[in-house]
């Protein structure tokens, strides 16, 4: 009778039929994980334009005919895992939503550092590797700024770029990154505490951090989902060969980890989350302070609600840590990689982002012949940024070329429509490109 | 000899002991009745006292040794060769012979190797231990306030099954038993048992006790990583070969000199820039100041 019963119930639970197919689907799963078959990512067409050490410098190629927005967008990655999250596949690709939205866009893949890497510090990174990267843009596209796109790690690097570079940051856009480690809602702000997590240790035992070893903390986040939960998914999707390709590509991605540098994991470790150094504008970089307060330009910060990695609360407290006036977030129901490749962000959030970007930049023009002295839409002139007379509301004058000019005896708007050009684009170190732009527009 | 040492030679030395009993008791089981399989056994046991002496001396005297260590594992391994060659081309029923041999003896020796193994693994974790606790590392038994986490991890799992174990039981059970078409009810019972596991999990993984637990966990991972290592590093350096810690070194250097060369680069690119100016009126004096 136990036996009747028991079938009983099974039946009405599961009838022969779902049973059979739940059957012959997770067969049909299973051998898709033994034999995966081959995935592209990262497919928009780009070319190297820069680059040293393992870094790679990606200019994209654009998606349409005729000028693109200026100043160009620079998108710095996370040093965990590859870049190409942000490029997955044609659909849901971050890249392309800029591309589609009239940007010219550079990437920074880092590449994968060797034992040879591990003493590279936060400072090698963020005033090395970025602040060339930034000069190798600017130089080739001719703008004075850029905007400053920062994925997670990425965007925390680029947080203190512009902090200690807020000349050549036109815009900033934030997404996903860590700054406050004063919170509960991650785990991995728990875990990370220094009462229990040795980076020392960690570091001094395993030089550079393998991958293995941070996708371990992440997978144990939440366990069932990342070790049952998508093998279901998977027996669940398998007859759909569209939504089979895209689940490999983010298998792949998610398997397809660097490790990071030793130095820079400890560094990073301490000072970001186990003492919340940062949003206390107490960090230094080649001791030199990080004061996020110098941070004046628009600030765009984006981040998903079921975020588990960087809970909404750790990158908050950057708004009102600023001293941008022009500031504000979005936020969309998505997870730490549903903001990059989740189908909802890709029909709400990046049009909007490319929007966002486009309304502080200048209209569309060729990135040879920049026009600046154009007003900034949403953001007034800063008189604090020219010391010389005059000069203060033209495109791309920052405190540093304001100096140099300054350097170079020029004062006013006066001493630089008689200059000599060619002769102080060599004194004062701008391009020529850029003095032409400057003069042109006092004339207009 | 350093302590170091000492610990390299007695691990050899249980090495070589096990290996040389092996070796003897295996030659006593086969002996006369299969005399191609004795001969393999009696060459593996004689060249294994020759290895096992080859070894010490490579401890002990670097390069040289090492050189002495190949030639006597190439001389070890064409005998071998050659006598299992014998044995298997010369005559089937020796082949036959030998492989009853084999599974006879194969069980007795499962059980040396069991016997004697359990006794060698436990004297070198003990080794293996004091070496570590003499290079620094803490392999410290557990504390009762260790206990006490694990506790509290455990209770806190137990609590939250109790709090929550009747309603989600009574959930799947209304699923069950619902009226209707099965179809579906499978992958609602899955998310039921799945949210409730998973949710216990999170509310157990918030929990400081089990941070303790894992950075517990981690630590002594790496305790044992970084044993392992030195040991390695001890063993690698006595045979004269360069250590992981030797290419990190070089490594750093180079890539310091890498650093220096791009800074030196950008110093000579930023002065060329400024070099048009020289050209002009600044050159004549500096020109000047040189004669």
């Amino acid at each position: 009778m136990a036996s009747t019963s028991s079938v009983g119930k099974v039946d009405s639970v599961v009838g022969p039929e779902d049973l059979a197919s739940t059957s012959e689907r997770a067969m049909k799963a299973l051998s898709i994980m033994l034999n995966p078959p081959h995935v592209d990512v990262g497919t928009t067409p780009s070319e190297v334009v820069h680059a040293e050490d393992k870094l790679r410098l990606l200019h994209y190629l654009p998606l349409r005919e005729g000028p693109a927005v200026s100043p160009p967008v620079l998108v710095v990655y996370a040093l965990i895992n590859r870049p190409y999250i942000l490029d997955l596949q044609p659909d849901r690709s971050v890249v392309r939503a800029l591309l589609a939205g009239g940007h010219d866009v550079y990437l920074i893949d880092w590449g994968s550092p060797s034992n040879g890497d591990s003493s590279l510090t936060l400072s090698d990174y963020v005033d090395g590797y970025i602040d060339r990267c930034v000069g190798a843009v600017l130089d080739r596209s001719g703008a004075p700024q850029l905007t400053l796109f920062g994925y997670c790690m990425g965007g925390t690097l680029s947080v203190m770029y512009a902090a200690l570079h807020p000349d050549r940051v036109r815009n900033l856009v934030i997404m996903a990154a860590p700054v406050d480690s004063e919170t509960d809602d991650g785990l991995l702000h728990i875990w990370s505490r220094r009462e229990w997590y040795d980076a020392d240790k960690i570091v001094d035992t395993l030089g550079n951090v393998p991958a293995e070893f941070m996708n371990l903390g992440y997978n144990i986040l939440d366990p069932l989902l990342n070790n049952v939960g998508k093998l279901v998914h998977l027996t669940e999707i398998v007859d759909d060969d569209a939504a089979v390709l895209n689940y490999l590509r983010m298998e792949k991605w998610v398997a397809d980890g660097i490790p990071m540098a030793g130095e820079t994991f400890r560094q990073f470790l301490k000072d970001i989350y186990q003492e919340n150094l940062l949003i206390q504008n107490r960090m230094r970089l080649a001791g030199r302070v990080v004061d996020l307060r110098r941070i004046d330009m628009p600030l765009l910060l984006v981040m998903g609600r079921r975020d588990h990695l960087v809970p909404p609360a750790a990158s908050r407290p950057l708004l009102d840590a600023v001293a941008s006036t022009d500031k504000e977030s979005k936020e969309i129901e998505a997870g730490h990689i549903g903001l990059s490749v989740g189908s909802r962000a890709h029909r709400e959030l990046w049009p909007a982002v490319a929007e966002w970007i486009s309304i502080r930049s200048d209209a569309r023009q060729p990135p040879e012949t920049p026009t600046p002295g154009r007003a900034r839409r949403g953001r007034p002139p800063r008189k604090e940024r020219g010391g010389a007379v005059g000069l203060q509301t033209l495109e791309g004058l920052g405190p540093s070329y304001a100096r140099r000019l300054d350097e170079a005896g020029v004062k006013d708007a006066r001493d630089l429509a008689s200059a000599d050009l060619d002769a102080l684009s060599r004194k004062a170190r701008i391009p020529i490109s850029r003095l032409k732009a400057w003069t042109g527009s006092l004339e207009g | 000899m350093t302590d170091k040492q000492g610990q390299i030679e007695g691990l050899m030395e249980a090495w070589f002991t096990l290996s040389e009993e092996m070796g003897r008791q295996l030659s006593q089981m086969t002996g006369p009745k299969a005399k191609d399989v004795g001969d393999i056994f009696g060459t593996w046991m004689e060249q294994s006292s020759e290895m096992g002496r080859t070894m010490f001396e490579l401890n002990r005297g670097g390069p040289g040794a090492y050189t002495n260590m190949r030639k006597t594992w190439s001389e070890w391994s064409d005998r071998m060769t050659e006598q299992f060659s014998k044995a298997s081309g010369s005559d089937r029923s020796g082949l036959k012979d030998i492989q009853d041999a084999w599974v006879r003896n194969a069980t007795r020796m499962n059980k040396l190797l069991t016997e004697q193994a359990t006794g060698q693994a436990s004297a070198q974790m003990d080794r293996f231990a004091k070496a570590a606790e003499k290079q620094g590392a803490t392999f410290k038994p557990m504390s009762s306030k260790d206990v006490q986490d694990i506790s509290d991890l455990t209770t806190t799992m137990a609590k939250y099954w109790a709090d929550n174990y009747s309603k989600v039981v009574g959930g799947i059970q209304g699923i069950i038993e619902a009226e209707g078409d099965a179809s579906g009810k499978s992958k609602r019972i899955y998310e039921a048992w799945s949210g409730f596991t998973s949710d216990m999990m999170k509310e157990v993984m918030r929990t400081a006790a089990f941070s303790k637990w894992m950075g517990s966990m981690r630590d002594t991972d790496l305790d044992v990583m970084l044993q392992a290592r030195r040991l390695s590093e001890e063993t690698l350096r006595s045979m004269g070969s360069p250590t992981r810690s030797d290419m990190d070194e070089v490594q750093k250097s180079l890539k310091e000199i890498t650093m220096e060369l791009r800074s030196l680069k950008q110093s000579i690119k930023v002065k060329g820039a400024s070099r048009p100016d020289v050209k002009g009126a600044d050159a004549p004096k500096r020109k000047a100041k040189k004669n």
